[in-house]
């Protein structure tokens, strides 16, 4: 078994279920699967049932919005702690930005400045969740755009004092990190050194797309394309560090056939294997 | 320096409004995946309505709801029940005189899909009941939804599935076109009604009894013939129990 797994999407279902080729987990959007009177049947659920018995699930929330200046909302941490019970995910994670504001949810993962007012903020929201959820939960560096003057922490030190404080683990979206740092001026290899070597427990690689935006070359995070070779190197530098850490292939637009992401995850784990040791599973040579 | 609260209400605001200054430098990026992004969700429920006014318009009329109402929860399933009644309101709706309640038909669709499991009636707590029946309430599927409109909105679905043909709609009916939704295993199901067992299941759904539901589904249709639609009914599993009061 290797250490890479994908993002279950619906037309992947069918083939997943009768090839069941080998994956060391299935990750799923929580909202997909949540929400008040609807949500709890029909066949996504069942779906998710019956892959739930083949694969360990991790569970990725894109809606609690941990750095909202709003209070978390209560309903939204009940249902995902529900959906949690109900499936038993090996990892919960959610991200280090916001996306609701007086009740309005905004379907984007918006960044906050890294104040030190702020940090206090995120540090309550991800105890609160944890309390919740009774159990650490993840939490993913995102992709940046917007540079806010007011910030005075670097991104790399305000993630590792969260997971010092609250306990949480890291999700490290290296594809974020490689966007950012063209973005917004990050130094990459700066920010791995500057996480707790033990705090990182999942690892994202995703495609992006450079696009020109007000007359600013700008890559965006769009999960539509397959990773770059800058990508995989940073991923390299991120397993170096942090070791050969579970891994998601994350693609949410153009979704290609299922031996296409199958051979993405096959690429991270002969990284892992070229570095670690080990085999790669046959199921991943499509 | 504005405060965390001030920097997200001011966004907010912006992505929500049309146009104006961004607050920062990439703010566009946002806006453009917020609207875009919700843009698309409102497509896929309304797949229908996509494909009868075509992409342009679709996103011009998606992209003034999300604005008008953005939404209120982070999932996005529900998202677009007030749609169609918003639909209504717009001039592509006076053009297109079926539009708004083809709408209603596809968040009736959505809703069935993702409703609660419930196990079908077990047809021998009907027969234990015995004459009983009559007074007996029974029990709906909760993924159960009424459609009524004068246009045949379940002939315009269908014909525009994407593995439907590109034969013509025939708009003509006899009356208005009663249709029930109903998801009662893993297949959302949409099944047209007379009016009589329409009049029927809509007694029954309301609670009331089945000698009530009688009554109401012969004012409707003098030959109406219980036993045939009641087996109907049976049969597609829209009911998931009877009890008596």
């Amino acid at each position: 078994m290797g250490i890479t797994g994908i993002g279950l999407k619906a037309r992947h279902t069918a083939e997943l279920l009768a090839g069941r080729p080998g994956l060391r987990f299935l990750e799923v959007h929580a909202e997909n699967y949540m929400g008040a009177a609807m949500g709890s049947g029909g066949p996504a659920h069942r779906w998710l049932t019956a892959l739930r018995a083949l694969y360990p699930l991790s569970i990725h929330g894109v809606g609690l919005s941990l750095g909202g200046a709003e209070p978390l909302d209560t309903d939204h941490l009940a249902d995902l702690a529900a959906l949690v019970e109900r499936y038993q995910p090996e990892w919960v994670s959610e991200h280090l930005a916001w996306c609701r504001i007086d009740g309005t949810y905004l379907n984007d993962l918006l960044p906050i400045p890294y104040t030190t007012a702020s940090l206090s903020l995120v540090a309550d929201h991800i105890d609160q969740t944890q309390t919740a959820l009774r159990r650490r939960i993840l939490v993913e560096n995102p992709s940046s755009y917007m540079a806010f003057p007011e910030s005075d922490w670097p991104e790399a030190a305000f993630l590792a004092e969260l997971a010092r404080r609250t306990g949480c683990g890291i999700l490290l979206d290296v594809n974020n990190i490689h966007v950012s740092a063209h973005n917004v001026g990050l130094d990459a290899g700066a920010y791995l050194a500057a996480l707790p070597a033990n705090a990182v427990e999942e690892i994202h690689v995703a495609g992006h797309e450079p696009v020109t935006h007000e007359g600013r070359a700008v890559l965006l995070d769009t999960h539509g394309a397959p990773v770059t070779a800058a990508v995989w190197d940073l991923y390299r530098q991120a397993l170096t560090r942090f070791g050969p850490v579970p891994t998601l292939v994350e693609r949410d637009a153009n979704i290609p056939p299922l031996a296409e992401l199958l051979a993405e995850a096959a690429t991270a784990d002969g990284i892992a294997v070229t570095l670690f040791g080990g085999e790669v599973p046959d199921a991943h040579a499509a | 320096m504005p405060t965390l609260l001030e920097r997200q209400r001011g966004l907010r605001d912006w992505v929500l409004a049309a146009g104006g200054a961004p607050p920062l430098a990439n703010a566009g990026l946002h806006r453009d995946n917020i609207l875009g992004g919700l843009a698309t969700v409102l497509a896929a429920s309304f797949p229908v309505l996509h494909r009868l006014v075509g992409e342009a318009c679709f996103t011009g009329l998606a992209q003034a709801y999300v604005r008008h109402q953005p939404p209120r929860e982070a999932p996005l399933s529900r998202y677009g029940t007030g749609f169609p009644a918003w639909l209504a309101g717009q001039e592509v709706a006076r053009q297109l005189p079926y539009l708004a309640d083809v709408a209603r038909l596809e968040a009736a669709w959505t809703h069935a899909y993702h409703a609660p499991e419930a196990d079908p009636l077990d047809p021998a707590a009907l027969t234990a009941l015995g004459d009983a029946v009559e007074d007996a309430a029974w029990r709906l599927h909760p993924s159960h939804r009424f459609i009524t409109s004068p246009w045949p909105v379940d002939r315009i679905w269908r014909a525009n599935q994407p593995d439907a043909g590109d034969g013509a709609v025939d708009l003509g009916t006899d009356g208005d076109t009663h249709l029930l939704v109903v998801r009662p295993a893993a297949e959302v199901l949409l099944i047209r009604l007379r009016p009589g067992a329409f009049a029927l299941l809509m007694a029954l759904g309301a609670g009331l009894s089945l000698s009530t539901a009688w009554n109401n589904a012969l004012a409707l249709d003098a030959d109406f013939d219980l036993e045939h639609e009641l087996t109907g009914l049976l049969a597609v599993q829209v009911f998931t129990g009877v009890e008596l009061p």
